[in-house]
């Protein structure tokens, strides 16, 4: 009787045991630590012929190398490089997904991007199951490229994050990339509408700081650097088009807008500035102006386009200007 | 002899502690002098903080030979003062020990000054320019000085005395304050000093005043002149090349007759050295790649050509004609939408455009506020793990049970 009593408890034990795997393996999901990726994509990208002029792909890779190392790996657990051919979408939504696992996960991503109108439809529901098309509205998306010209879009980026359960843990992201700082956006659920026969299909995050941030327009500051929210949540990128990094600043004394990304994150990884005091450093040191505000990124800039016409552009600081990067 | 020896000895000695204090005193200056302690002696007699109230902390300080500005030893700090009521953080910078610039970051409260402060941003600025002055012993600010009186109110103005242009911007609770170096109508923005408010608080100062000079303000190149060195330089463009799907292509841009750009601007021939510039702007017959133009920077004292560079912007412009057409306007952030219109059901858009092409679900999701902040906590492996060990205790205790009773 005893040695029964004996091997049932043990056999209880044990499966207590093969339980408790189980609810700490719900918990491991989250992890601790800092994460930094830098991402260097060159799909679209252009450069002249060796001719001495500023070129994009030898600028380009010097500021996406420079950040990098900028990165103290004593902080970040995580922090890594990927240039070139190793910049693919399935390496970068990875990426976005493997940020859960730590507190912490900031990106800086150099690439060319467009926004794009995708369409909410409204479906007409026959007999309470999936019936036709009904209307399409228009709603715009943003989405950046690979070096293989693959588009990662927001809603697929939006797809990941959302599906963090503590909210994202990507707190701070610098796209520098064209109009994926045109607005914070705003969700497009799949929901029914009112009426019983309809059925309303959202076509996901609409807008990059939204997919990366978790964060929509209400819960963001429009403006992180002059008014900043209390979030611990920043992205930086470019409403219109944004400049590329070769470009020279004329009046700098042979300076360009790489040497502003280069201060930027030397100042916040290094001497240990806040992201608003450190675009504020960074204009010292390329436009010799006292604040980031007296710059043409933050004011904008036009430039007229062959056949296109006026285009636009500026930086945009979204959320909270106030916040620190790990250091 | 012997007198006459312990004479020397003892003039000796009275000289050598005569001597002591002038010959310490360069070195007890140089051993003294201290950016962080400057900084917040600026904070203290300048700007008129009251240190006493806060507790100070140096966060960082840094040293650093400035390659581009002719090996200029920088140093830079920042400092966080604290009290329960106010915090405000510092970022200073020194250039060959000179303050150079001042940032000030109000985070919270309001500052505690040592004497009552002025209302009105304009008597702060006056004031703030005297302590400067007396502070740095700089007899230049004077004449700035002299310009600031001149203003009555807070407006945008330009007030030019000799070669000082006094620009004031903003209004009662925001204003900047300008004192630039100007000559033969080219205004050398970066040799300058200057006061910034904004919501009635200091926010920044810069004296940049006394590092930069000005090499040349002579403009012996015209615009048009400029314009033709500009085109004959860029007679042969190199080719292009681009990166389209993963293989690279090239191209051979064209420069067009019009339009093209001309501006009078500052440059920097030598480090800290300010020369006038003509920046020339010249466009692409139409845009390839990235790139709409190729800009020419030519020194306008002396017409040698100071760079040539492509201009270009971000974003994704394909490269043939159709592509143009069908995805341009679609990325064009200044485009006006459609005006709002109800879609007919007939309408059709292309189905590779709807990101999500399966049939939708026939659950109602939550809404969109909910679903932001919810944790989507998946709770399966938790039930199936306290599923198994309460089913194993229940079977076991119940054969037990079982078994107690038959016998």
């Amino acid at each position: 009787m005893n040695r029964i009593i004996v091997k049932a408890i043990l056999v209880s034990l044990l499966l207590l045991v093969f339980s408790m795997s189980q609810l700490v393996n719900v918990k491991a999901v989250k992890a601790s630590g800092e994460a930094a990726a830098v991402f260097r994509s060159t799909g679209g990208l252009w450069w002249f012929e060796q001719s001495g002029w500023p070129n994009e792909d030898d600028v380009s890779l010097d500021v996406a190398l420079r950040v990098h190392g900028l990165f103290p790996l004593s902080v970040y657990e995580l922090c890594n490089y990927y240039n070139d051919g190793m910049v693919t979408k399935d390496i970068i939504l990875t990426l976005i997904e493997d940020a859960a696992d730590f507190d912490y996960a900031t990106f800086f991503i150099f690439a060319n991007g467009v926004n794009r109108t995708f369409y909410d439809v409204i479906y007409y529901v026959v007999g309470g199951i999936y019936g036709y098309p009904l209307y399409y509205i228009p709603v715009t998306h943003y989405q950046f490229y690979d070096t293989y010209d693959t588009p990662i879009i927001d809603f697929e980026i939006g797809e990941i994050t959302r599906h963090q359960y503590e909210g994202s843990t990507i707190h701070f992201v610098f796209l520098w990339t064209c109009v994926q700082a045109n607005e914070i956006g705003s969700y497009h659920y799949s929901y029914w509408i009112y009426y019983p026969y309809y059925f309303y299909q959202g076509s996901g995050a609409a807008g990059m700081p939204l997919a990366w941030t978790l964060r929509d327009y209400t819960q963001m500051s429009s403006d992180g650097y002059a008014s900043p929210d209390s979030g611990s949540y920043c992205f930086i990128g470019f409403e219109g088009f944004g400049m590329p990094l070769s470009e020279n600043i004329s009046d700098s004394g042979g300076k360009n807008y790489g040497d502003f990304v280069k201060q930027f994150y030397y100042y916040t990884l290094r001497e240990g500035y806040s992201i608003n005091q450190a675009l504020d450093k960074a204009s010292q040191g390329v436009f010799e102006v006292e604040r980031f505000n007296q710059t043409t990124l933050y004011s904008g800039y036009t430039r007229y386009l062959p056949g296109l016409g006026w285009w636009s552009g500026k930086m945009r600081v979204y959320g909270n200007g106030n916040n620190y990067l790990p250091h | 002899m012997r007198t006459l020896a312990k004479k020397f000895q003892v003039a000796l000695v009275i000289s050598v502690i005569l001597m002591s204090p002038i010959l310490q005193a360069p070195i007890t200056y140089s051993a003294e002098w201290s950016a962080p302690e400057k900084a917040l002696s600026f904070l203290r007699d300048v700007i008129g903080f009251d240190l006493t109230r806060y507790k100070i902390t140096l966060i960082s300080s840094a040293k650093e030979n400035r390659s581009d500005l002719a090996g200029i030893l920088e140093e830079r700090g920042k400092y966080a003062l604290e009290s329960d009521e106010s915090k405000i953080e510092v970022i200073y910078t020194f250039w060959n020990r000179c303050l150079v610039y001042c940032n000030l970051y109000l985070l919270k409260g309001s500052p505690f000054y040592v004497h009552l402060q002025p209302v009105n941003l304009l008597d702060a600025a006056k004031d703030i320019l005297v302590r400067y002055q007396a502070h740095s012993g700089d007899l230049s600010i004077q004449t700035m000085r002299g310009m600031l009186d001149n203003v009555t109110e807070i407006k945008s103005i330009n007030i030019t005395s000799y070669n000082v242009k006094l620009i004031v911007s903003g209004g009662s609770l925001s204003a900047r304050f300008e004192w630039i170096y100007t000559c033969n109508g080219i205004d050398f923005t970066r040799k300058r000093r200057s006061i910034h408010f904004e919501n009635g608080y200091l926010i920044a100062f810069s004296d940049l005043w006394n590092f930069y000079r000005v090499g040349s303000d002579k403009v012996n190149v015209s615009m048009d002149e400029a314009v033709a060195i500009a085109r004959n330089a860029t007679k042969e463009m190199p080719l292009l090349y681009g990166k389209v799907g993963g293989e690279i292509v090239s191209v051979q841009p064209k420069v067009a007759d019009s339009p093209v750009e001309a501006k009078l601007m500052v440059g920097i021939k030598e480090p800290l050295t300010l020369y006038p510039l003509w920046h020339v702007q010249l466009y692409f017959d139409r845009v390839y790649g990235n790139y709409y133009g190729v800009a020419v920077d030519i020194w306008a004292d002396t017409g040698e050509i100071c760079g040539i560079y492509g201009t270009g912007i971000m974003g994704y412009i394909p490269l043939s004609e159709n592509q143009q057409q069908t995805q341009a306007p679609a990325q064009t952030p200044s485009e006006e939408p459609p005006p709002p219109q109800e879609p007919p059901p007939t309408q059709t858009p292309p189905q590779e455009e709807n990101p999500t092409p399966s049939p939708p679900e026939q659950t109602p999701p939550p809404t969109e506020t909910q679903t932001n902040n919810q944790t989507n906590l998946n709770l399966t492996p938790f039930i199936i793990a306290s599923a198994i060990p309460i089913t194993a205790t229940i079977i076991i205790a119940t054969t037990l049970y079982k078994r107690k009773r038959k016998h």
